[in-house]
């Protein structure tokens, strides 16, 4: 290689896709290069016009256009065109603009099929769409996170102790002695034809089916604390409903179904057959450090003060997920998770303080928390459902005390109150049953954009304490009506659209300008949230009951109201937004700095821009399919 | 715009009648290299920059003065004002007669080992005159190339060599003279903008190169010369009123 061309093999070996090729093939193509300058505002790419290079921005921004003149596509330093033109027929398909002055290297087409045919990972980068190429990305980080690689059936140390429902409590003490174990699965034969006189079931006789669990707490509370007899069958004092999971799963998803459910214990079925028990201290021997223990220890907390001084628990338990590469997923769920318990502990050192509640009621929370889509700079949006029987002159003061310390005990944890008000500590937030009832078929009946607009929140709701019944019916509520809607559906497709992605990314990006965060991007604002909010518009016009958006989006690939391949690219780009915005707070955090939701595009690295791009253009268009299957007159 | 009217702008030098230049050149000239390449002629000198086909030349050498000083490093590259052709780029280290001084060696990175085991000037000058011949030079600061290979030349020959090259120092000069001066710049005097290639390369948004290689050192003045054609200069500019 000519030294001067070591400039060029410098800057081409930094970037995708040239980086993926091997030295040689690398030398070949900076052999091939030749160079062209373009003043800003002249055109590079002529639509119809002959192609034989691939070009390459070395310096400045190019815009790429579609033939009907919309702008597809912003390029700056290192962005590679001209390749669909090459592979197709040697034209221009997308022209291009420079957008600055513009220096392109232009490689040679016949290099760059050589290279197409002998380099693997170099053609697949041209190979495949933009959105698919994200997904690529996605999946391969998933592969790489061993708490996603690990499946249940890794915990499982022995066979399940099972017994017969027939026996006693003392009998199965015995046996729990006798097999050290913490947990005993009672079964029962499917078919009735077992002897009074057997205890263990013979589960090679025939298929059984799991009855209940008893563990050492239910001897303890339920038996001994009682001072009922040992001869008492455990079927009268064994847990009925039983958690169970699947071999399959990760440990993960065992770890978010045990916090979930209140449970310690796990049945894990092959086939509908139990294969073992796992309980908390395999996960947590699985995963030492997990965010289990932060839960745990806000339940023990006795004091608000005990709940605050927790708060740099949970950035450091954010800080290790990321490390684990955990996904989106599971760090926003273990947040949710970890901000439940917050508000649930609060509730209950309430009650302490002002004692029983006069009337039932479900404390709701709303928005992020109620998506299982926490992250560590949240605010609160929360709620009250309070019984029919609410008298404002009898329970008033009560509820309106409730709400006062469990939003301010919250905002001392770290969870921001909402600067919409969208609280418990707000009157018009502490309804009845029925008065919610009203206000979401108002909602969902009479609709604007206008009189949506703040109200899109309500739509992700979970009950979190109390009679959270109430929530369920809400929300199955809302899955009947709001399909039926098309009204509805229409004014929330509209505000849906009122954020949108920065898709001139990196030059001519809009930059935020209000506020402190001056010459950056919030990847919430133009991010996450357009997408969270048209995935739960499908997801309402589907009648879905998922609140989880990648839940949601499973049903809405379902219902087959996408375009195909469609859903998985959403997927993609959220997960991948997601996670750009997940690391950044984790940078944040381990810097020292307060976390924001915003980035500095300097700040972002290559691998991170060129994906970012390539999921905004996802978003974009996804935003554009909305307006297009929701308009006010359209029949479904 | 402001800037339009320096495409009508008078020559920044005296016009010569370099095609007769060139045939008396070729008249005299005994030495047979010489002799072709002057026969070989000159485009058009109504020819617009368009349809030129262009080559950077860059010189490194031992130092500034051409009495005392010689030749290290050509480096060439052949561009038109769509397309600089890297691929036909050359590159020509060479035997200087004076010794190599430490800082040229910091300057250029050429080591003396490289310079012992390079070939005289004299051996690879009729190479360097074929990827000449027929094109229009583009330099960046004129006196180098022009004094230095034209002496090298007078030295290998006996004949001096003259030739026409568009120097973009040159051109920028005009260029930035040609601003419109700011009330600040009123108030405070024009402070003369640097016309170092660096400096000006970054006027026009290109981007940093590590300096002083020849080869690359030419590519960076033709980069700057399109740049200069784009912005100012116009691609149907006529050569005779830019070449000197």
């Amino acid at each position: 290689m000519q030294s001067e061309q070591v400039e060029i093999y410098q800057f081409l070996s930094t970037i995708a896709p040239f980086s993926l090729l091997s030295a040689a093939s690398l030398e070949e193509v900076v052999g091939s290069v030749e160079i062209g300058y373009f003043k800003a505002g002249t055109q590079i790419l002529s639509l119809g016009d002959a192609i034989n290079d691939l070009c390459c921005v070395r310096s400045g921004a190019v815009e790429v256009f579609r033939k009907n003149g919309e702008l597809y596509n912003r390029l700056s330093q290192g962005g590679v065109f001209g390749y669909q033109g090459l592979l197709v027929n040697r034209h221009v398909r997308y022209p291009v603009c420079a957008l600055e002055d513009t220096l392109i290297y232009y490689i040679s087409g016949a290099v760059f099929r050589e290279m197409l045919d002998r380099e693997e990972e170099f053609a697949d980068f041209f190979a495949v769409e933009d959105s698919t190429r994200l997904l690529q990305v996605v999946s391969r980080q998933e592969k790489s996170s061993p708490l996603m690689t690990s499946k249940v059936s890794s915990l499982i140390g022995r066979e399940p102790v099972t017994l017969l429902s027939s026996a006693s409590v003392q009998q199965a003490a015995q046996l729990m002695c006798e097999e050290q174990v913490s947990s005993l699965l009672v079964l029962e034969p499917v078919t009735d034809d077992v002897d009074d006189d057997q205890l263990v079931p013979d589960l090679e006789a025939g298929p059984h089916y799991i009855r209940g669990i008893l563990t050492d707490r239910d001897l303890r509370e339920r038996i001994i604390a009682q001072g009922l007899s040992y001869e008492t069958a455990i079927d009268e004092v064994m847990s009925q409903s039983v958690v169970t999971i699947n071999s399959d799963d990760f440990v993960f998803e065992a770890m978010m179904t045990m916090l979930r459910s209140h449970v310690y214990h796990l049945p894990v079925l092959k086939k509908g057959r139990p294969l073992g028990v796992i309980n908390l201290a395999d996960i947590v021997r699985h995963e030492s450090q997990s965010s289990l223990f932060i839960v745990s220890n806000i339940l023990h907390q006795t004091t608000l003060e005990g709940l605050v001084a927790l708060r740099d628990e949970v950035n450091s338990s954010f800080v290790r997920l990321v490390n684990e590469d955990a996904n989106s997923q599971m760090i926003g769920t273990a947040m949710a998770i970890i901000g439940r318990t917050f508000k649930q502990r609060l509730i209950e050192l309430a009650i302490e303080a002002l004692g029983e509640p006069p009337i039932e009621f479900c404390f709701l929370a709303l928005g992020s928390m109620a998506r299982d889509e926490q992250l560590i700079v949240t605010d609160q949006d929360n709620a009250l459902i309070l019984d029919n029987s609410y008298d404002p002159q009898q329970h008033g003061s009560y509820f309106e005390q409730l709400a006062e310390y469990v939003c301010h005990g919250l905002a001392a944890c770290g969870y921001a109150l909402c600067t919409g008000g969208i609280m418990a500590t707000n009157p018009v937030w502490r309804m009845t049953q029925a008065e919610w009832e009203v206000r979401f078929c108002d909602w969902i009946d009479n609709p604007t954009p206008r009189s949506l607009l703040d109200s899109s929140i309500f739509f992700d709701l979970d009950g979190v304490y109390g009679r959270t019944e109430w929530a369920d019916q809400l929300n199955s509520l809302v899955a009947r009506r709001a399909k039926r809607s098309q009204r509805f559906l229409a004014s929330m497709a509209r505000n849906a659209l009122l954020r949108t992605p920065p898709l001139g990314f990196f030059r001519t990006f809009v930059l935020e300008q209000d506020g402190e965060h001056k010459n950056s991007i919030n990847l919430k604002r133009r991010g996450t949230a357009p997408l969270v909010d048209l995935i739960r518009v499908h997801a309402l016009a589907i009648g879905s009951s998922s609140r989880n958006s990648f839940e949601r989006l499973d049903d809405i690939v379902e219902a087959n109201i996408l375009p195909p391949g469609r859903g998985e690219d959403i997927k993609g780009a959220l997960e991948f937004i997601a996670l750009v915005r997940i690391r950044h707070q984790k940078l944040d955090l381990e810097k020292e700095i307060p976390p924001d939701n915003n980035i500095e595009p300097e700040n972002l690295s290559n691998f991170e821009r060129r994906n970012l791009k390539d999921a905004f253009q996802i978003v974009s268009d996804a935003q554009k399919y909305l307006t297009f299957r929701y308009q006010p007159n359209r029949a479904n | 715009m402001l800037y339009r009217s320096l495409k009508d702008t008078t020559p920044v030098a005296p016009r010569l009648d370099w095609p007769a230049i060139y045939q008396r050149q070729a008249d005299a000239a005994r030495d047979r290299r010489l002799k072709r390449f002057f026969q070989a002629g000159l485009p058009a000198p109504d020819s617009t920059l368009a349809e030129l086909e262009f080559v950077a030349l860059d010189l490194e050498t031992t130092g500034l003065s051409v009495e005392v000083d010689d030749i290290v490093s050509v480096g060439m590259v052949p561009f038109t004002l769509q397309r600089i052709r890297c691929n036909a780029s050359r590159n020509w280290v060479v035997r200087p007669r004076t010794p190599l001084q430490e800082e040229a060696i910091v300057i250029h990175g050429i080591t003396h080992s490289e310079v012992r085991q390079a070939p005289r000037l004299g051996s690879i000058i009729g190479e360097v005159l074929d990827a000449l011949e027929g094109k229009v030079a583009i330099v960046h600061c004129k006196s180098v190339e022009q004094q230095f290979l034209g002496a090298a030349l007078e030295r290998l020959t006996g004949q001096r060599l003259l030739f026409p090259v568009i120097d973009t120092m040159a051109q920028e000069r005009v260029i930035c003279a040609k601003r419109p001066v700011s009330w600040w710049q009123a108030i405070w005097g024009r402070k003369p903008l640097s016309l170092r290639l660096p400096d000006c390369r970054q006027r026009y948004h290109l981007p940093h190169y590590t300096a002083h290689h020849a080869t690359l050192d030419a590519v960076a003045a033709a980069e700057l010369f399109i740049a200069q054609v784009q912005h100012y200069i116009g691609d149907e500019a006529l050569l005779r009123d830019l070449w000197e």
